[in-house]
């Protein structure tokens, strides 16, 4: 071993050490050191060249994002830009890929994951969930993790999966890097202040790695894998070609079905999946709000890294309805209002009541000051996308997406208010621009098989994922098709009936069963009608049906819990058409 | 079959007919799968060709035409509601069957309840999953809808007059009669309506048998010297011949028909010709005959030539007469005299012979709906006289004993129903057909339009100094005849929206029939063409000159010789 070898496989600070620990040892002791240090190369160099066993110490690092809109993994980017500016080997990984005992292979686990709904993990990431939860899962004593938590404060399930990875992976006997970091919808500071500590403190406990970047096993770079698809960040433009309202004229939660086109095609979308789509908030309101904060329309504003007039931040960028505890801060150091300081210092429940009873504009209206464009912008949260499910087949018409959208409206203190999101999209007219992108919805994918039978329960507009599952097997053979559809009235709002009845004409469809309230003399619930119904419903669970519920949440949880108590007593227990995945759920 | 072409008639091959025919065939005697289409949760229709069955029960399916475009484009079905025709031969009611009817339109139907131009009632906007309720409400209180409309003979129209109400009695006996005979006797009404058990045997239609009439067969009574039911409308008319309060026997009247099609040449409203007497008891096993004749020689291929206007036309008035003379075993008696005065309805009350009280309600276009249905349900919860409707789309209040006369007249003060009673003279002389939104044939308004013509009409008679002549008006939304528009004095018939053919020269009594004397006009040119005719009628009548009459004599019309002229 020569200097210049030393020189190149060796810090100078790691010589220095070594030279001052060898001083210590005498010749017999440095002679058995030799051989055992012989050894220990030998040992090191067999295991590198073992494929399955760990590469080398900095790959022992994992970051595993769990995502449904792409926020997740756009932060778990985010890490591995900054981890690879420390030079920490690791690997990045989707949690859809992973189950709970490949944790154990590695020292380090960063964890990125969002909370769907209320409460449920993102879809793609449910089988590690599962996995993780379950009572077999492996002890993971010596592996240290962290987590960052994505949610919606909205929602009282608060970053509950995030939570419940955070409480589990400690039970499991891993140790925590640092505290769990919980983010609401406005998550850009935070996550980034957890992004920062997170890789300082690996810094510090890891030696430096060669180039990382070959460690990834993603596949894809972030940049790469942005500019090839299309997600929340880099959405879609989709022009709008039909806005129908299927609905009465009367109704105020009026039924659109709404048809966009788009030049590119989003292989990637199968029936069964969702639309991703970036609302806007209505100009009129974004005025108002201007107005109220004193601003001018026109005052640039920096958001989400554009540079762009306050009027397109707050109708494209900013919830300017639901208020969070930043705007409260801005707002208070603006107004100097004492109600409001007080509010920030008081316990947290009060704070959280008046975010709950107050939207954005009740806080500028009721607290009225000057506040700069860019204090404005900075105390809102992001405009959220919603998610629509395709209601064609993206197979069979890859140029066309519809969707069905329900207009929302809901009294707020003394006021009606609409849905953002339903609002913007029942007022687009043809022609319009849509920014959307593809939501894959896995566990709502309809059964290829050419026999298996599908009966269907949908809601309102729950029943759009049926359509596009009808113009599939229109076109392919296929077991036979049920639908049972709820909503209010037969005449107005039995939605896409021409083409129920086509089909039914074709072949296509052997069932129907439609539940109007406005006829409530027949089986005036979807549960009375599955009562009075038992005979076909067992003949098509015999012969392996998929069980599909669509729409609205309450109302079909407690059809679900109905269908249960039903075939408890049969050959086709509940629990095992939920272990054979035959039970599918798209609750809204 | 002799005749070298083919006749088309009941003996013709089933497969060289009209579909119509075979689907009556294949009807299992007008059952057809209606049963199964009224259980069909999919659809608001009953699907298929059933919906021509069930117009043998009196039942039209229809749908909002005003709807259709914005259904269409919300994928749905057409907002299918079905029209239910009652049979009520004479246009006869109790005030209670009155008062069921009120309850059932309120509980099944839209848009109240609708006096009909061949005098009955009409419920409209019934939905599917309703109308089976609802034919069983009607069963309770008396009444039926079987043959209202359909291959068959529809409801028997029977005149009014109020001054020979004795005999009146006698000829309401014989129309409702008429209509129980010449009903369909199929037990599929009472299977599919009322649950009946299912009749095994095929012995249900002695007269009709598999095929029914090759096309509608209308049959009426009328009394002179009141034309209100247009005998010469009629396929078979029976004109009450009256001596000293006496009924004696009917003139019997063949082939009269309003229908027509403005595309085809050969298609054309005809009088009713009178071909002579039949006693009171023979009438209506002569009327059997006369309908054997067209059931078995009517055109069954062609349905636009297959009323029995046509029949006659085509083979003519002598091999009718002679056939008629084999199958009746005799000759025919010559016809007695007789004459009409006018076919309106007469204002006012009127004490009959019978000592009773008789009284008729306007009521503009038929239609009974919101607060005049309210004021009727409120008159006829304490009321003792009978109803009858009258073909001029009225109400009549007939047979009130004279002790209660002064309490109807001061129960219709109180209620606001005595202006019905003394309206404009106009109002007895003016019908509509429905029209625009339901019915399938219109192609422009006329009841929706009525209202806002009549106004316009009365100012013009006004400005004119002549509102106290009635003058017969009829307006309909297509060429097809149902508020009788060729044998009024002026007639409005659809072609278009806003587009009417004017038909003028009718008669008052109703035994001419109108010709067209300007097609496609637009509502401003009718008014001003009225204006000028109606202002020269006003300077030139006669003394008693009825405006039709008044066109001929002027020159305005040409005189014509044949009823197919009216159309060259």
């Amino acid at each position: 071993m020569t200097a210049n070898t030393a020189e190149r496989l060796i810090e100078d600070t790691q010589l220095s050490k070594l030279d001052l620990l060898l001083k210590e040892f005498n010749s017999d002791q440095l002679l058995w050191l030799s051989g055992y240090i012989a050894a220990l190369g030998k040992h090191a160099v067999s295991d590198a060249g073992n494929s399955s066993a760990p590469k080398a110490e900095a790959s022992k690092v994992l970051v595993a994002y769990g995502t449904e809109t792409g926020n997740s993994q756009a932060l778990a980017s985010k890490l591995a830009f900054a981890l690879e500016q420390k030079h920490i080997a690791f690997e990045l990984k989707n949690l859809s890929q992973m189950r709970a005992r490949h944790l154990s292979r590695y020292h380090f686990i960063l964890i990125i994951c969002s909370t769907h709904g209320d409460g449920d993990p993102p879809e793609p990431m449910s089988n590690f969930y599962t996995s993780v939860m379950a009572a077999d899962a492996p002890r993971m004593s010596g592996v240290h993790y962290a987590v960052l938590a994505l949610g919606d404060s909205s929602y009282p399930k608060f970053c509950a999966t995030g939570q419940a990875l955070d409480d589990r992976l400690s039970a499991l006997g891993a140790g925590r890097l640092l505290f769990r970091q919980d983010c609401d919808t406005d998550f850009s500071d935070l996550a980034g202040q957890w992004i920062s500590d997170v890789s300082g403190i690996l810094a510090a406990k890891l030696p430096k790695a060669e180039a990382s970047a070959q460690a990834r096993t993603d596949g894809k770079r972030p940049a790469d894998s942005q500019a090839a698809e299309h997600n929340r960040n880099h959405p879609l433009k989709a022009e709008v070609i039909e806005n129908i309202r299927l609905s009465h004229a009367d109704r105020s939660d009026a039924i659109h079905h709404i048809e966009l086109g788009i030049d590119a095609s989003l292989p990637e979308l199968a029936t069964g999946d969702a639309l991703g789509i970036l609302v806007e908030n209505a100009p009129r309101r974004a005025r108002e709000l201007i107005e109220l904060a004193g601003c001018a329309e026109d005052a640039v504003v920096r958001v989400n890294h554009r540079n762009i007039p306050l009027l397109q931040a707050l109708i494209e960028e900013c919830d300017i309805t639901v208020p969070s505890k930043r705007l409260i801060v801005e707002w208070a150091k603006h107004s100097k209002s004492p109600f409001l300081r007080d509010l920030l210092v008081q316990d947290p429940q009060a704070l959280r009541a008046f975010l709950k009873t107050h939207q954005v504009c009740d806080i500028a209206a009721g607290f009225p000051t000057v506040i700069d464009a860019q204090s404005l912008v900075d105390g809102l949260k992001p405009l959220q996308p919603r998610l629509y499910d395709l209601a064609n087949s993206p197979q069979q018409n890859p140029e066309e997406l519809h969707i069905l959208v329900k207009r929302y409206q809901y009294a707020f203190n003394d006021r009606l208010c609409s849905g953002v999101g339903s609002e913007y999209l029942a007022d687009l007219n043809a022609g319009d621009a849509v920014r959307v992108f593809p939501y894959r919805n896995a566990k709502f994918h309809f059964p290829q098989a050419e026999d298996t039978p599908v009966i269907f329960i949908a809601e309102g507009t729950g029943i759009g994922p049926f359509r596009a599952y009808l113009q599939d097997i229109a076109e392919r053979a296929h077991g036979p098709a049920w639908l049972i559809f709820a909503e209010r009235s037969f005449e107005e709002d039995f939605l896409y009936q021409a083409e129920w009845q086509q089909a039914v004409a074709d072949g296509h469809l052997a069932l129907v069963d439609g539940i109007f309230h406005d006829r409530c003399d027949d089986a005036c619930t979807i549960e009375a009608l599955l009562h009075a119904r038992q005979a076909p419903l067992f003949e098509y669970l015999g012969q392996g049906a998929h069980v599909y519920l669509c729409g609205d949440r309450a109302l079909l949880q407690g059809v679900e819990a109905s269908l249960e108590a039903l075939v408890s007593e049969s050959a086709h227990p509940w629990p095992a058409l939920q272990e054979a995945a035959r039970i599918h759920r798209n609750l809204y | 079959m002799n005749s070298p072409k083919p006749s088309f008639n009941i003996d013709t091959p089933l497969e060289l007919l009209h579909a119509n025919e075979r689907l009556k065939w294949h009807s299992r005697h007008l059952r057809g799968d209606i049963a199964t289409g009224l259980r069909d949760p999919l659809t608001g229709a009953v699907p298929g060709e059933d919906p021509l069955l069930m117009k043998f029960h009196g039942i039209y399916q229809q749908d909002d035409r005003d709807l259709r475009a914005s259904r269409q484009q919300r994928k749905l079905e057409p907002a299918y509601q079905f029209m239910v025709r009652l049979r009520l031969p004479g246009g006869t009611l109790t005030p209670t069957q009155w008062l069921g009817l009120d309850r059932i339109a309120r509980n099944f139907a839209e848009r109240g309840l609708r006096i009909t131009t061949r005098q009955t009632l009409q419920l409209h906007g019934v939905r599917k999953r309703q109308l089976k309720h609802c034919i069983k409400a009607l069963a309770a209180i008396g009444l039926d809808t079987i043959s209202a409309c359909g291959d068959d003979n529809r409801g028997v129209v029977c005149g009014a007059n109020p001054h020979v109400s004795k005999a009146h009695a006698q000829v309401q006996q014989d129309a409702t009669a008429a209509s129980e005979r010449f009903k369909p006797k199929t037990h599929g009404y009472r299977e599919i309506w009322y649950d009946a058990p299912h009749h095994q045997a095929n012995d249900e239609e002695p007269f009709y048998r598999e095929l029914y009439m090759p096309r509608k067969f209308k049959i009426g009574f009328v009394l002179p010297p009141i034309n209100d039911i247009d005998v010469y409308g009629q396929d078979l008319g029976f004109i009450a011949i009256v001596e000293d309060g006496r009924l004696l026997g009917y003139n019997v009247a063949v082939g009269g028909g309003m229908g027509k099609v403005d595309n085809r040449e050969d298609s054309y409203p005809r009088l009713a010709t009178v071909i002579g007497f039949v006693e009171r008891a023979q009438a209506l096993d002569l009327a059997e005959v006369i309908m054997s004749i067209q059931r078995d020689h009517g055109n069954r291929k062609d349905r636009h030539q297959a009323r029995f206007k046509y029949t006659l036309d085509r083979l003519g008035m002598p091999w009718f007469m002679a056939t008629l003379a084999e199958r009746w075993g005799r000759p025919l008696a010559a016809a007695r005299p007789f004459s009409f005065r006018h076919n309106g309805d007469e204002p006012g009350w009127v004490q009959g012979d019978d000592g009773l009280w008789h009284g008729t309600l306007m009521i503009q276009s038929g239609r009974v709906r919101h607060a005049l249905q309210d004021r009727l349900a409120a008159f006829f919860q304490h009321y003792d006289g009978e109803i009858r409707l009258t073909t001029n789309q009225n109400l009549q209040l007939i047979r009130v004993p004279g002790y209660s006369l002064a309490q109807v007249k001061w129960r219709l003060e109180d209620l606001s129903l005595s202006e019905l009673l003394a309206p404009d003279t106009q109002a007895g002389f003016t019908l509509a057909c429905v029209a625009l939104p339901t019915c399938g044939l219109a192609m422009a308004e006329a009841e929706r339009y009525l209202p806002a013509f009549l106004a316009r009409f009365n100012a013009i008679k006004a400005a004119h100094r002549i509102e106290a002549q009635p003058i017969t008006l009829r307006i309909t939304g297509c060429p097809n005849g149902c508020a009788r528009p060729y044998l009024a004095e002026i007639a409005l018939t659809g072609r278009a929206a806003g587009l009417y053919n004017l038909y003028l020269g009718g008669s008052l009594q109703g035994d001419r029939l109108a010709q067209l004397y300007r097609p496609n006009l637009p509502e401003t040119e009718i008014h001003a063409c009225l204006d000028q005719l109606l202002g020269r009628y006003s300077q030139e009548r006669l003394p008693q000159e009825a405006f039709g009459d008044y066109l001929y004599r002027a020159g305005i019309l040409p005189t014509l010789t044949t009823p197919r002229e009216t159309h060259v």
